[in-house]
């Protein structure tokens, strides 16, 4: 059972206010994971939304570059928000993990639901990725002067 | 009857026309009175009459409380400087072979080949000791020096 | 001996011909693409299940099938023939649905406008092939990309067209990410994709009680037959936003919408029996279905490049794809599209906008169209 207190520790939900926590709690659940354990695989449908609690994840790319998530609070899953079909990377536990899920759908129902929310959320996301993925923006500039 | 001939018999231009400009007339004008929203509302505000017990009430209503996260500090591993263990040598051995920077899933894999035990929690140790350290190419590399600090997670986010 | 022959004669299999099977594969489609593919689960797996229901060989005369008076499904069936299930799953999205993208940045109530075109092109479509245009009215609603809408429409006019095209509006909902993102990158240079939107800015609480009422009196003063959808979408919106009726709010968009949703859907799919489904009529509305979708976009997109010219701050064309009212996939795809070019663009909050507003434009269209036609 995943509590207000346990999502108010983490950085994503920083400027959400009781109301919107409480949603959140209503729709978490705490997942387990163990050392080695596939969380998520590149390519299969993007369902769920994780925040690691405690642990070490790895996150491969197609190309098998990789970077590793150690702090509580990290996401992985993103697809599950803000793309609607597939995940985008692979996710594998390093340790026995603990980790809070949240289902895409009713994530993406609570964005419809409730605008602020949601903007904090993409916020969030912009923030976080533009911060953990340079490579990846590299990769993507060089895509672009490739095809202009 | 198909063809033009079954459209114009259906009247069917007039009711595009008509529907579509319905449409369009329609959601412009919600468009056009929403754009006052704010000002009339502040005008409401400002010089409309309302009870005096009324507005501290709309208010107690639309008043919202915002709270600040707390903040957990990282937990930081302290190890003795100098010392390699089997695990971190086998590693080395094998990126040895591949070269550096590697990349850290192909180690994963070539390890567990050759028969090496728990070797994500072993690198995830590397990791969190610093020894290993993730660059912003998304290779790894192993570390200069013995003295490390903390969780090299991503090093990008120390300059944000 | 001869009894147990009469038992089999009086049986399903004893009863059944190729077009029962067909259909029950139909079904069984759907209901895979439900469980196993997360294609709009919670409807496609109630009309799938509705579709195995509705094609069970059955006696006439027992009062056991859909069309059957007397029988419960018939009964259960009343809601969607006098269009009476639309309205209350209205309610529900009202309930459920934050205006505030919306009154944020009102001109992007436009680009929902825009994408009605689908509607109309494709009732001229259905009229061409030879539809009549009770028929052609229920066919082109499918382009508002709107299920319950679809389906109250067809009721008034086509009831006997309803399966068909709440399966055609379903499964192009269903489809919209593989629909809509080659139509969207046609039609856009790389640099208008790359367009990103300034933050919209804030929304009072007041704001958003206020539109319910304004938008309903507004829209059902200039469109009388859009009443019943445009009634409950803006009552279960104001049921949401004034805050003292949460309890109701909640209730409309969990109980009600779910268990209308379970009506809805089995007695949709049981309606759809081979003699409607395996026509080329049916082939017809599928293929309609499908352009009506691709105009819509096209109708968003183009009309937010001609808002570009006009207006200064300018509006990424992307987001009028999310004219397409399915809520919210329509706006996810316009994220996906825009976030490949730019991985630091994210579109959805503001795609939500045109979204919501093209729910308002297919219950105005379909007022329309109902008033004309009907």
């Amino acid at each position: 059972m995943i509590t207000i207190e346990d999502l108010k520790r983490h950085e994503i939900f920083a400027e959400m206010d009781p109301t919107e926590l409480k949603l959140l709690s209503a729709m978490a659940e705490e997942r387990h994971a163990r050392e080695g354990e596939e969380l998520i695989r590149a390519g299969s449908p993007a369902r769920t939304l994780y925040i690691l609690q405690e642990g070490g994840l790895m996150v491969v790319f197609p190309d098998g570059r990789a970077i590793t998530l150690h702090k509580p609070g990290r996401v992985v899953g993103w697809s599950a928000l803000v793309s609607p079909t597939h995940y985008t990377a692979s996710v594998t536990c390093l340790t026995d993990s603990t980790l809070i899920a949240f289902p895409g759908n009713e994530l993406l129902r609570l964005v419809q639901r409730n605008v602020a929310f949601g903007t904090k959320i993409m916020r969030k996301i912009s923030e976080v990725l533009s911060r953990r993925l340079p490579f990846l923006q590299e990769k993507d500039k060089r895509l672009l002067k490739r095809r202009s | 009857m198909v063809g033009f001939s079954a459209i114009s018999a259906g009247n069917g231009w007039l009711i595009s026309a008509l529907g579509i400009s319905v449409v369009f007339f329609g959601l412009a004008s919600l468009a056009f009175i929403i754009s006052f929203f704010p000002r009339a509302i502040s005008w409401w505000n400002e010089h409309a009459q309302t009870p005096k017990h009324f507005l501290p009430l709309l208010r107690s209503l639309f008043a919202q409380g915002r709270r600040k996260a707390l903040v957990i500090t990282e937990p930081r591993e302290i190890h003795v400087p100098g010392e390699i263990d089997d695990e971190e040598e086998a590693l080395r051995l094998l990126t040895a072979h591949t070269g550096e920077p590697f990349k850290l899933p192909r180690l994963i894999e070539m390890a567990e080949q050759r028969g090496l035990t728990r070797v994500h929690s072993t690198i995830n140790r590397l990791l969190v000791r610093g020894t290993m350290v993730g660059g912003d190419d998304g290779l790894f590399r192993w570390s200069k020096g013995s003295d490390k600090e903390g969780p090299v997670e991503s090093k990008f986010e120390e300059n944000k | 001996m001869e009894l147990l022959f009469d038992f089999l004669q009086n049986t399903g299999f004893g009863m059944a011909d190729f077009r029962h099977f067909v259909m029950i594969g139909v079904g069984l489609i759907f209901i895979y693409l439900g469980i196993a593919k997360h294609y709009e689960p919670l409807l496609l797996v109630p009309i799938g299940f509705g579709i195995l229901v509705g094609n069970i060989p059955v006696f006439k005369g027992l009062g056991l099938g859909i069309y059957e008076k007397g029988s419960v499904l018939n009964y259960l069936y009343f809601g969607v023939r006098q269009g009476v299930y639309p309205p209350l799953i209205f309610l529900g999205i009202g309930a459920m649905t934050d205006f505030s993208t919306l009154l944020a940045r009102p001109k992007l109530i436009l680009l929902g406008a825009a994408a009605q075109l689908g509607v109309f092109m494709t009732f001229l479509g259905a009229l061409f092939l030879g539809f009549l245009p009770r028929e052609a009215a229920s066919i082109g609603i499918i382009g508002g990309a709107d299920g319950p809408t679809a389906i109250f429409l067809s009721a008034k006019l086509a009831p006997h067209l309803v399966g068909p095209i709440a399966i055609a509006a379903y499964s192009y909902m269903a489809l919209v990410p593989v629909i809509q993102p080659p139509i969207m990158r046609l039609l856009t240079s790389r640099q208008e994709r790359l367009i990103k939107m300034s933050d919209p800015r804030e929304v009072s609480s007041q704001e958003k009680i206020i539109f319910p009422i304004v938008g309903f009196l507004l829209c059902c003063f200039l469109a009388p037959a859009a009443l019943p959808l445009l009634s409950m979408l803006f009552f279960g919106n104001l049921l949401k936003e004034c805050l003292v009726t949460e309890r109701l709010a909640k209730t409309a968009r969990t109980a009600v919408v779910d268990t209308v949703t379970i009506v809805l859907g089995l007695t949709v799919g049981a309606s759809t029996q081979a003699d409607v489904f395996l026509t080329a009529k049916a082939i017809g509305i599928f293929i309609l279905g499908a352009c009506s979708f691709m105009v819509a976009t096209a109708g968003g997109v183009i009309f937010a490049k001609v808002m570009n010219l006009f207006s200064r701050d300018k509006i990424n064309p992307l987001l009028g794809a999310a004219g397409v009212s399915a809520v919210p996939d329509s706006a996810r795809v316009v994220q996906m599209v825009g976030n490949r070019e730019d991985p630091s663009n994210y579109l959805l909050m503001h795609a939500m906008a045109p979204n919501v507003a093209g729910v308002i434009g297919s219950a105005i269209a379909a007022g329309v169209l109902w008033s004309f036609i009907g």
